[in-house]
């Protein structure tokens, strides 16, 4: 077996390392550039953050060099220690760990502090590409999607619980590995309109939603009967309705008579034996119903109005005060749409040094591209990031064992999140959630725990030849 | 060995949403970087700024509630160097009333220095007034980077108490260094007088607002619905204990003299008056822009009106520390206010001579300060020191420098203004040095000028006001001080001034020596200084110190009435010779006018005098000397 593990053992892959260091040198530039004033280069050049920066991303390519140095079969086989000690270290920052704007989630070890949700990413990679890389374990089976779910669920609650959602949602960004291992798509479908009418609801009031939920129903039932009316012209018939009955506020009645068709349509989808299908439909436009009442509920009477307020800025941006909690977005949003087509130029940016934009190095170092490098630097990061994403989904799809590829898409799933995520609420797409640009933002604990990320993965790469059971 | 992978067409699906979202991304940074232009406009404009409120200062008020010292507006000029645009700079500096040189070389600073920064705004122009600031404002749009900052300054109703009231400054670098957060550059702190010694209470409690501002330096708006706001809380207002309309009379009187008047109402030791001559006129040093050329201009005087002569000069009391040298003595038992001693014209001791001048015999301590005895004075110092032996004139020099320094003499008293000075009282230990042991040492008589308040001897005039007000009060006083109240009454002036001292001396002693200082002015040296109401009767004494560079100085130091006094001053005139002369005329029309309230008919043509002599070396004379 060692004589072939080294026959198997080829380089790591280039390609995906040069996009790796790309953007980490990026990112030190774009750090560089937030804390130097042209004025004051005493105070800023080497000293500060820039510094702290080049020294983590030392850190970061020793711990790189260290982990291919690891044989592969270490992380298959401790794939399931791994992921316990990242649950333990979980827990136990939810008892010592320092209390920082309102959330528990670093562990401060005086001369360096981290946040354990991003070794729990790591580890949850590992089990999850660990238990779907079994012998005979199939996501055919319940009991395996009910572990597999537990799996990603089980982390993410203990982040939940330390008051950091935005980390919290990042792990549930790897349903989308589940998705491509063969998780049925309707429990997607079903997760995507019930976010999609719970954030609905927290902005309309819920009859208006209701009836578009029953519009949906119709259609999907109508579609489904076999009958010689052509089932087109009903629905030409209610898209006009609705939109009237809309305008004029009359959505009661709508809401009424779209019941009835709904009933009538799965009285007869019974008729022609097709029960679990109207029981589906019906279903789930009864649960999204109750959802676009109690979310429009629960955002009016049980959210505090600060809570409110974030929601707002994010959804309903019209609504809120300007120079209030709007300010901070708006500042992001100038200072990216201030760089124009080619930017203001390296280290010639206002706006994103001296704090006019909040957290500019960290979580809002986007602005600092858009500010100095403009659309085409803007549109460079992204094509960067995009092609480092590709790149792993190419690496993902190469591989022999099941197991390096689950990992490979929990890789690809969690940097798209934060890629994604992050660049978004810079520009006021997304909610500001404050995870950090993998790779760009300033922050030791964060690069440090990507850069094993990706470390693993081409290490596990560079053995593809190997099975692992 | 391919493993089972039925959901192999699946990793489109993921490919795609990787797609979309680069895509989406994409799509928005296209629309706030190219397609919508208002947020290049927009983003080089709005800017939070820090605006300091400064608060108002306190107020001055005389002690019957005059106000003496207010606040008045007027503007600094900021900028923001990397908001400046092309713009009108001859219109600018027309409005401004500055040349264009000024312009570049306000705007255009030393950027490697760490006070200025391109993105941060500095003060442009100082000190605009009220006038000037209006019209700029009104074309303050075409200046985008520029704003004007509200600032108080002083002002002035009466053109006197330069001394007393102190003036503002702009903070040094130091102070800002030994503050806490107190001051930034540019702010004022007091400088001098009143306004340094109460600063603290003066100066109240900076308030901050967070403001927007365009690209024109117009304010858009309160950052953050002024969450981070602080209003400013204003300082203290304070009552002082100077009497305006006498502090303008004695300025008056002193006007083309070098010296000072103190004046104190004994039984609170108030400071009524405080005259320093030569003077100025405190609301030159008002803040505007003529101020940095008057200030150069009154540092340069030659006259030195800065230079606070009340609190500052030394000068020998002369014979005015007679009486005190009687008190201590009786107090010792080295004399009785009955005790004669015959006066030949003068002191004679082995080869010693001091002379005095013809006067009817000195038969008690009364007529001995009545006719002002060198010889009697001599023979009590010596008495004094010789009290423990000839040849141990240490310990008996030591004890009078211990009474003396129960005077107030020898250290500063702790007024309430800043620099004062303590005169000088020598001791042993200083005629040990000069005069050593191994070469034969010293006796009384080496040191007898002490006596008629010459040699090393020195005091400043508010220590002999002090004195006066000592003799007033029969032995008790408060140390003498410039602040009556503060306006909010539940503040109190510093516990210094609120309770009493006690000289060493039985009460019973001043008997002797007030009836000797009443005698001075109705039947001895002073007798110019009598008012002429039966009711008042004025205690003092003359001196005249000696001045090894030209003519004497004179002195007179008195209290009145005589029972219950409500006024007790010290007048120093420099080069008039001797007491009589003007501190004794000036003194008794300060007196005068104090307690009731103008000149009477028959002593008009005594303050004609007073108020025309000119006894001032010319300027341009004096200039040449230096």
């Amino acid at each position: 077996m060692t004589k072939r593990k080294e026959k198997n053992a080829l380089a790591v892959d280039y390609i995906a390392f040069s996009l790796y260091l790309g953007l980490v040198m990026v990112g030190w530039l774009m750090i560089y550039a937030v804390g130097f004033t042209p004025d004051r280069t005493e105070y800023y050049g080497m000293g500060g953050r820039a510094w702290s920066q080049m020294i983590w991303i030392g850190i970061s390519l020793g711990a790189g060099i260290i982990i291919t140095l690891i044989e592969s079969r270490f992380f298959r086989t401790f794939a399931y220690p791994i992921y316990g000690f990242g649950l333990f270290l979980l827990i136990i920052v939810l008892f010592f760990g320092k209390e920082i704007s309102g959330s528990r989630s670093w562990l401060d070890f005086g001369f360096f502090s981290f946040q354990p949700s991003e070794i729990g990413k790591m580890a949850t990679c590992l089990c999850l590409a660990g238990f779907l890389g079994t012998f005979n374990i199939s996501l055919k089976q319940a009991r395996s999607r009910l572990i597999a779910t537990g799996i990603i669920a089980l982390p993410m609650l203990l982040v939940l619980a330390q008051g950091d959602a935005g980390s919290a949602l990042v792990y549930s960004s790897l349903f989308l590995v589940l998705f491509r291992e063969g998780m049925p798509p309707v429990p997607y479908i079903l997760g995507i309109l019930i976010s999609v009418v719970g954030i609905a609801s927290f902005v309309f009031s819920p009859i208006p939603i209701i009836v578009i939920l029953l519009l949906l129903a119709i259609i999907l039932m109508a579609s489904n009967i076999k009958t010689e009316i052509n089932v087109n012209y009903l629905l030409l018939a209610l898209l006009p309705l609705t939109a009237v009955g809309m305008y004029f506020e009359q959505t009661i009645p709508l809401a009424i008579a779209y019941s009835v068709l709904v009933i009538t349509l799965a009285g007869i989808l019974f008729n022609q034996n097709k029960l679990p299908l109207a029981l589906l439909i019906g279903g789930a436009a009864i649960v999204a119903s109750g959802l676009a009442f109690s979310g429009n509920y629960i955002f009016n009477n049980v959210l505090q109005p600060h809570q409110q307020e974030r929601i707002n800025v994010w959804l309903q941006p019209h609504k809120c005060k300007p120079l209030g909690s709007l300010y901070n977005i708006t500042q992001s949003k100038l200072a990216i749409g201030s760089g124009g087509i080619a930017g203001k130029g390296f280290l010639e940016g206002t706006l994103t040094k001296y704090n006019y934009v909040p957290e500019q190095a960290t979580d809002f170092i986007f602005c600092t591209v858009g500010e100095e490098q403009g659309f085409l630097g803007s549109m460079g990061v992204i094509l960067l990031y995009l092609l480092l994403l590709f790149r792993i989904l190419i690496i993902a799809e190469r591989q022999r064992s099941q197991f390096t590829r689950v990992y490979a898409y929990g890789v690809a799933s969690i940097l798209f999140f934060h890629f994604f995520v992050n660049i978004g609420m810079t520009m006021g797409l997304m909610p500001v959630i404050g995870i950090p640009l993998p790779f760009i933002s300033y922050g030791g604990s964060s690069l440090l725990s990507f850069t094993i990320l990706m470390a693993v993965l081409l290490k596990l790469d560079s053995n593809r030849l190997l099975v692992f059971r | 060995m391919a493993e089972q992978d039925n959901y192999n067409e699946r990793r489109y699906v993921i490919q795609i949403l990787f797609l979309l979202g680069a895509l989406i991304l994409l799509a928005k940074c296209f629309q706030l970087q190219i397609i919508d232009t208002t947020y290049q406009a927009k983003a080089s404009s709005n800017v939070i700024q820090k605006i300091t409120e400064y608060p108002s200062r306190g107020m001055i008020y005389d002690r019957n509630d005059s106000l003496l010292v207010y606040n008045n507006a007027m503007y600094d000029l900021w900028v923001t160097y990397n908001q400046v645009e092309e713009m009108d700079t001859t219109k600018f500096c027309t409005l401004l009333n500055i040349t264009k040189e000024d312009f570049k070389k306000n705007l255009n600073k030393d950027w490697s220095d760490i006070r200025y920064a391109k993105w941060k705004p500095f003060i442009f122009l100082k000190r605009i007034d009220k006038v000037t600031f209006a019209r700029f404002q009104e074309s303050l749009y075409e200046f985008p980077g520029f704003y004007g900052q509200l600032r108080n300054v002083r002002g002035y109703r009466y053109s006197a108490g330069a001394h007393v009231l102190g003036y503002i400054n702009e903070v040094t670098p130091q102070q800002i260094k030994d503050s806490i957060d107190i001051y930034e550059r540019g702010d004022y702190v007091g400088a001098n007088g009143l306004e340094r010694a109460y600063e603290k209470d003066l100066r109240g409690i900076k308030g901050e607002r967070y403001v927007l501002r365009n690209n024109f330096g117009l304010v858009q708006g309160k950052y953050k619905e002024g969450v981070r706001d602080e209003t400013a809380t204003s300082g203290r207002d304070i009552k002082t204990t100077i009497d305006i309309n006498l502090q303008m009379y004695a300025e008056a009187l002193m006007k083309n003299k070098r010296g000072s008047v103190v004046a104190i109402e004994p039984s609170t030791g108030e400071v009524l008056t405080f005259v320093s001559s030569p003077n100025y006129d405190p609301r030159v040093l008002t803040i505007n822009r003529q101020r940095p050329k008057a200030f150069a201009e009154l540092l340069a005087d030659p006259l030195k009106p800065f230079f606070n002569r009340a609190l500052m000069a030394e000068y020998p009391p002369g014979s005015i520390f007679k009486p005190i040298l009687a008190l201590v003595a009786m107090e010792q038992g080295e004399l009785n206010a009955g005790t004669p001693y015959a006066c030949k014209g003068y002191y004679e001791y082995n080869d010693l001579r001091v002379g005095c001048h013809a006067h009817t015999y000195t038969y008690n301590v009364q007529t001995a300060i009545q006719h002002s005895c060198n010889n009697y004075f001599c023979i009590v110092l010596r008495s004094v020191i010789d009290k423990y032996g000839f040849s141990n004139p240490q310990e008996g020099l030591d004890t009078l420098v211990n009474y003396l320094d129960a005077f107030g003499l020898g250290h500063p008293l702790g007024i309430d203004l800043p620099s004062e000075l303590g005169g000088n009282i020598p001791t042993s230990d200083y005629y040990d040095r000069i005069y050593p042991e191994t070469k034969g040492g010293w006796r009384s008589p080496g040191i007898i000028s002490i006596g008629i308040g010459q040699g090393e001897l020195l005091l400043t005039p508010l220590q002999i006001a002090n004195l006066a007000a000592i003799i007033a009060n029969r032995g008790s006083y408060y140390t003498p001080h410039l602040i009556k109240e503060f306006k909010e009454e539940e503040f109190l002036i510093p516990e210094e001034y609120r309770i009493p001292k006690r000289v060493p001396i039985d009460p019973i002693h001043f008997e002797a020596v007030v009836d000797g200082m009443e005698r001075v002015v109705t039947s001895g040296t002073a007798q110019i200084a009598q008012l002429g109401y039966k009711n008042i009767s004025v205690c003092g004494k003359t001196g005249t110190s000696e001045n090894p560079h030209g003519d004497d100085h004179s002195v007179f130091f008195a209290f009145a009435p005589k029972h219950n006094p409500k006024i007790a001053l010290a007048v120093y005139v420099e080069n008039s010779g001797f007491g009589a002369r003007y501190a004794a005329p000036i003194s008794s029309l300060v007196i005068e006018k104090y307690l009731t309230g103008n000149i009477a008919e028959h002593r008009k043509y005594l303050e004609q005098q007073m108020l025309n002599a000119n006894i001032l070396i010319d300027r341009k004379k004096l200039a040449s000397f230096q």
